[in-house]
């Protein structure tokens, strides 16, 4: 019995991590100059990564030149990931970083022209749920609140997770989030007066 | 209404969980924060949805490798910096050693050394040498040694001057000694054949200078004329012998030619 249990949490684990071993496998791929390699990862992570670029740039047309700048960052610099770590983690926090980078960039331009089009597109199709009052207050949120919103609802990351995406211990990500949180609330409020 | 942040934290994470039993367990214990557990429940669902508005996911385009120089370009290393600094340092000491090396070491004004003589030893002129003071001066009549070489060569118009003042040994021009003065330039052969004595007496006059006068009544005959390379002078007492007169010299470069009285 006491074999049992220890044969299978192993077991459990190796099957959790299946994805990370996978990710492990296709970058060493990548290193040796494998290019089909690299249009898998590509591949698999383009929407994730569009998601957050997307979410913290709130402009389609940005976020895509940012996801080809992440991921031409991640194909330079592959050789500096540190196989200890989620291959998956460390695109989010460059595609993080990178799209803060460009938000800060773009600060003065007005990002409520676009939401506006887009609420008035879903309104169109009939989408009675989506409140105009959330896009306002996210598109005046600074990108580094709107990115750990991002990555926690939209892209369901966990703490642990999400820690690794912002670069900081999990209990200064979930001060982030509180912060980023409330100051979303705050805005909320004051969108809905 | 200021609402403990443990009991902040706790709501937000009932609504993160979006757990309905925890939610109402909350509810039972802080029925006053019924409608705020109910807003951010409320905000987190509406955060999840607008997700849904924004994933409109454009088609997936080919990956092309950026170009432009990102945070992963590079970027020189504090070291590199370093170095680079102490580098330009040391070379920056460096020529400021050697030009004041160069400076201190540069070779001290000739002096005259008393055992040279003195046309040796160059004078430098208390001013720049001008083309008047290179001609004229006295400096200029003094041969240059050698070794003493001028810095800035003249213009050619100048040297083209001092050429002209320098004999065949390159030494400058030898003032003239001054002579006994003598009446007209120096002596010429004059040939003349069939003119008459007044216009053989004018181009005398014309050639050296004279003042040749003569008593009214003189005779003018036409004459041949050889002066074979005699003065003015000569020339006049030549013909005054072979024409009969006679020359009186008054003096100021100017002569008096007499009529001879024939006598018996």
């Amino acid at each position: 019995m006491s074999v049992q249990k220890e044969v299978v949490p192993t077991l459990v684990q190796k099957s959790q991590n299946m994805a990370y071993d996978e990710d492990a496998i296709f970058v060493e791929r990548i290193c040796s100059g494998d290019r089909l390699a690299f249009e898998h990862i590509y591949g698999k992570y383009y929407e994730k990564v569009f998601a957050i670029a997307k979410g913290v740039l709130l402009n389609t047309e940005e976020a895509a030149d940012a996801v080809q700048e992440i991921f031409t960052l991640v194909y330079k610099n592959i050789s500096r990931f540190d196989r200890r770590a989620r291959f998956s983690t460390w695109l989010f926090r460059i595609s993080v970083n990178r799209s803060i980078q460009e938000a800060r960039k773009n600060r003065n331009k007005y990002r409520l022209v676009e939401l506006n089009e887009a609420l008035a597109k879903a309104v169109q199709e009939g989408d009675d749920s989506v409140d105009p009052k959330i896009h306002r207050s996210m598109a005046r949120l600074q990108p580094a609140d709107r990115a750990a919103l991002v990555l926690y609802y939209w892209e369901e990351l966990s703490l642990e997770e999400l820690a690794q995406s912002l670069g900081c211990t999990p209990n200064a990500a979930k001060t982030r989030l509180y912060r980023a949180r409330e100051r979303f609330r705050s805005l909320y409020e004051e969108v809905s007066k | 209404m200021s609402i403990a942040p443990d009991l902040d934290k706790l709501m937000w994470n009932i609504a993160d969980s979006g757990e309905i039993a925890a939610a109402e367990s909350f509810q039972k214990r802080f029925p006053e924060l019924k409608h705020e557990l109910a807003k951010r429940m409320n905000l987190v669902a509406d955060i999840k949805k607008a997700k849904a508005l924004h994933m409109a996911v454009p088609v997936r385009p080919e990956f092309r490798l950026k170009q432009r120089a990102q945070s992963n370009g590079f970027k020189p290393s504090g070291r590199l910096v370093a170095s680079t600094a102490f580098v330009l340092g040391a070379a920056l000491v460096f020529a400021v050693s050697y030009t004041i090396m160069k400076v201190r070491n540069a070779p001290a004004p000739q002096q005259t050394s008393p055992g040279l003589p003195s046309c040796l030893t160059p004078k430098a002129p208390a001013h720049p040498p001008t083309y008047n003071s290179q001609i004229n001066s006295k400096e200029r009549l003094v041969p240059y040694s050698t070794d003493t070489q001028m810095t800035k060569p003249l213009p050619p118009s100048i040297k083209d001057h001092a050429s002209e003042q320098l004999d065949e040994n390159g030494n400058g021009p030898v003032p003239v000694e001054s002579t006994p003065e003598e009446i007209g330039p120096k002596p010429q052969r004059m040939i003349m054949k069939q003119v008459h004595l007044s216009d053989a007496l004018h181009a005398i006059s014309s050639q050296y200078g004279l003042k040749i006068q003569t008593a009214p009544g003189f005779p003018d005959p036409t004459i041949d004329l050889d002066t074979q390379e005699k003065d003015a002078l000569g020339i006049l007492r030549d013909i005054g012998t072979k024409y009969g007169f006679g020359v009186v010299e008054e003096g100021d470069k100017s002569v008096l030619l007499v009529q001879q009285t024939k006598t018996q």
